[in-house]
């Protein structure tokens, strides 16, 4: 089993939302990750988001720095943050894997309340990624953020993942290229983003 | 038509020059003589010799009225610090059912080599005619805030006990529950028991207790400025014909925080004074001693048990954690964080009251019970026209 890396807080069938167990280290943007959805059934999903905020909405980050103590000195100093803020990531469901069998279509149930999320290991990620229909899920996804700096973000990650597999990133461009070809400016974020000389 | 700012102009001034006047500028400045050149241990014969009690509550000097000290800096390698506050849910009257809940904050907070916090809280509910009369007076008002004073203390000690030396437990507000000094003996006792065992258990352990009043309105120190500037007797004020009249009055509406404003420099004590409240007596012998300090932008007030002010390595500690606690605040005044913390996680917000109700509210229709409020707090909750 790979590492828990963080807790479901809120749960729909399209997006979900975990908190990090570190705090100000969310998983990488665009990164595979999987969260239990029932008995042997599992989501997977493409990191979207991430944040650190306060716990309590009413009481705002302030400024902590003094001359001389700032960034990791302010956590030394100040022990209760890692309990006054958190850090939270959004997915984007994209895939399952129901009785040891792959499927890039999303689950019939979001992943339960309060259950886990996962990292996904280089195998796993090597396995999912194989097919890439799942790319169509990911770019039309209704969330609010931009979605093709996800997908940049998710075809760099992979492409190391894989071992540098330049043949899955060129198939993978192509791809995205063909979803978004009605938009050539999101498209050309996309393809300057993933360009490895970049 | 927008507001002439040109007609309130000469107005803001004055109203500014009605603030500080020329008068409370010169009486100000002869009471900070006063209290520079004023003989502490007359005022302290006088206190201990007087047979009835002045009608103020006056600073009794153990040394000096008017030295101060700068606050040592800390020891380095870093402390723990444990803090609490409380909150409540009082017995509601237009409820079927009595109860109150209590809600008193655990937190700690360590710096060091592995710095550390823990936010928490202990939540009780009281419902038994015993929980909710104390020797026949019902659990309100003053005596439900007197009864939270006492469980904060014993979930403070409860809550430094377990933290590494050096260490220190703040508190929040006055150990002095004056309130309980007109309240019968059994009641007395009932709430007191308890809080003298939280304050033995300080001593036993050896951990500073201190307790912090910020912005505090208090009047001792001038008192006592007053009770050396008197020949006569406080009883004959009325036809006082001493030349100090004016500044002995002036005193006597002036509070301390204000005295000290500019006599103290950051990061600087008073002196230590005991408290000649009346309820201390009742405290199995812990004296109350208390200083002001500048935390640089308010003067705060700090009262401590009688040990800790005569222990020179628990003093010191205790007022380094409250200024490095102040300092950590970040704010201007500041407020020491660990008490921050504490009061936010003590806090009972209207939702929790809200779910705490419903919750009772529920059990009751569960087993087919009725739950009736009154027919007045329905009136005001449906405010219907």
């Amino acid at each position: 089993m790979t590492e828990r890396i963080g807790e479901i807080i809120e749960t729909d069938s399209f997006t979900f939302v975990a908190e990090s167990f570190v705090l100000n280290r969310p998983p990488a943007l665009g990164s595979l990750v999987k969260a239990q959805a029932g008995r042997d059934m599992w989501v997977y999903g493409v990191v979207a988001f991430g944040e650190t905020v306060s716990v309590d909405p009413a009481r705002g980050a302030m400024r902590r720095s003094r001359p001389g103590a700032y960034d990791d000195a302010v956590y030394a100093s100040h022990p209760e943050l890692e309990h006054l803020l958190h850090t939270k990531f959004t997915v984007i469901p994209v895939g399952s894997l129901a009785g040891g069998r792959i499927s890039q279509r999303l689950p019939a149930q979001p992943p339960p309340m309060h259950y886990s999320v996962y990292a996904c290991d280089a195998d796993e990620v090597g396995r999912f990624s194989e097919r890439r229909l799942y790319l169509r899920t990911l770019a039309t996804a209704q969330v609010q953020v931009p979605l093709e700096h996800v997908l940049a973000a998710h075809l760099v990650w992979t492409y190391e993942q894989r071992g540098r597999d330049e043949a899955w990133l060129e198939q993978a461009a192509l791809e995205v290229a063909g979803l978004l070809q009605q938009d050539v400016e999101r498209l050309l974020a996309v393809l300057y983003a993933v360009d490895p000389e970049a | 038509m927008p507001l002439d700012l040109s007609a309130i102009h000469p107005h803001i001034q004055a109203l500014v020059d009605l603030q500080r006047p020329e008068r409370r500028q010169r009486l100000l400045r002869e009471a900070r003589n006063l209290l520079r050149r004023a003989d502490a241990d007359k005022v302290s014969d006088k206190l201990e010799k007087r047979q009835e009690r002045y009608p103020w509550l006056v600073a009794n000097p153990l040394k000096s009225l008017g030295d101060t000290f700068p606050v040592p800096p800390l020891p380095r390698g870093g402390y723990s610090v444990a803090a609490s506050d409380g909150s409540n849910i009082p017995p509601d009257r237009h409820s079927p059912v009595q109860y109150c809940v209590l809600n008193m904050s655990k937190v700690v907070l360590a710096y060091g080599e592995n710095p550390a916090a823990s936010l928490g809280a202990v939540s009780e509910m009281l419902y038994s005619d015993e929980d909710l009369y104390v020797d026949g007076e019902p659990l309100k008002g003053e005596l439900l805030g007197a009864k939270m004073a006492v469980r904060e203390l014993e979930v403070l000690l409860e809550t430094a006990l377990a933290l590494p030396a050096p260490r220190v437990a703040l508190h929040d507000g006055t150990l002095i529950l004056w309130r309980l000094q007109s309240a019968s003996d059994g009641v007395r006792n009932r709430l007191l028991a308890p809080f003298r065992r939280a304050l033995d258990g300080f001593l036993a352990e050896r951990i500073p207790l201190m307790s912090y009043i910020s912005f505090p309105s208090a009047r001792d120190l001038c008192n006592a400025l007053r009770v050396a500037l008197c020949d006569t007797d406080p009883r004959e004020c009325k036809t006082c014909k001493s030349d100090e009249r004016e500044l002995c009055e002036f005193l006597g509406e002036l509070r301390d925080r204000e005295l000290l404003q500019g006599v103290l420099k950051p990061a600087e004590r008073t002196d230590l004074f005991a408290t000649v409240s009346d309820v201390v007596k009742y405290y199995g012998g812990h004296e109350i001693i208390f200083c002001y300090m500048d935390v640089g932008g308010e003067i705060a007030r700090v009262e401590m048990p009688r040990w800790v002010a005569e222990d020179e390595g628990a003093l010191n500690l205790g007022l380094g954690v409250v200024l490095d606690q102040c300092a950590l605040s970040g704010d201007v005044p500041p407020y020491p964080l660990a008490l921050m913390e504490a009061h936010e996680a003590a806090v009972i917000d209207i939702t929790m009251r809200a779910v705490v109700e419903e919750l009772v509210e529920g059990e009751f229709a569960r087993r087919g019970l009725p739950y009736i409020r009154s027919g007045k707090d329905r009136s005001k909750r449906r405010r219907g026209v």
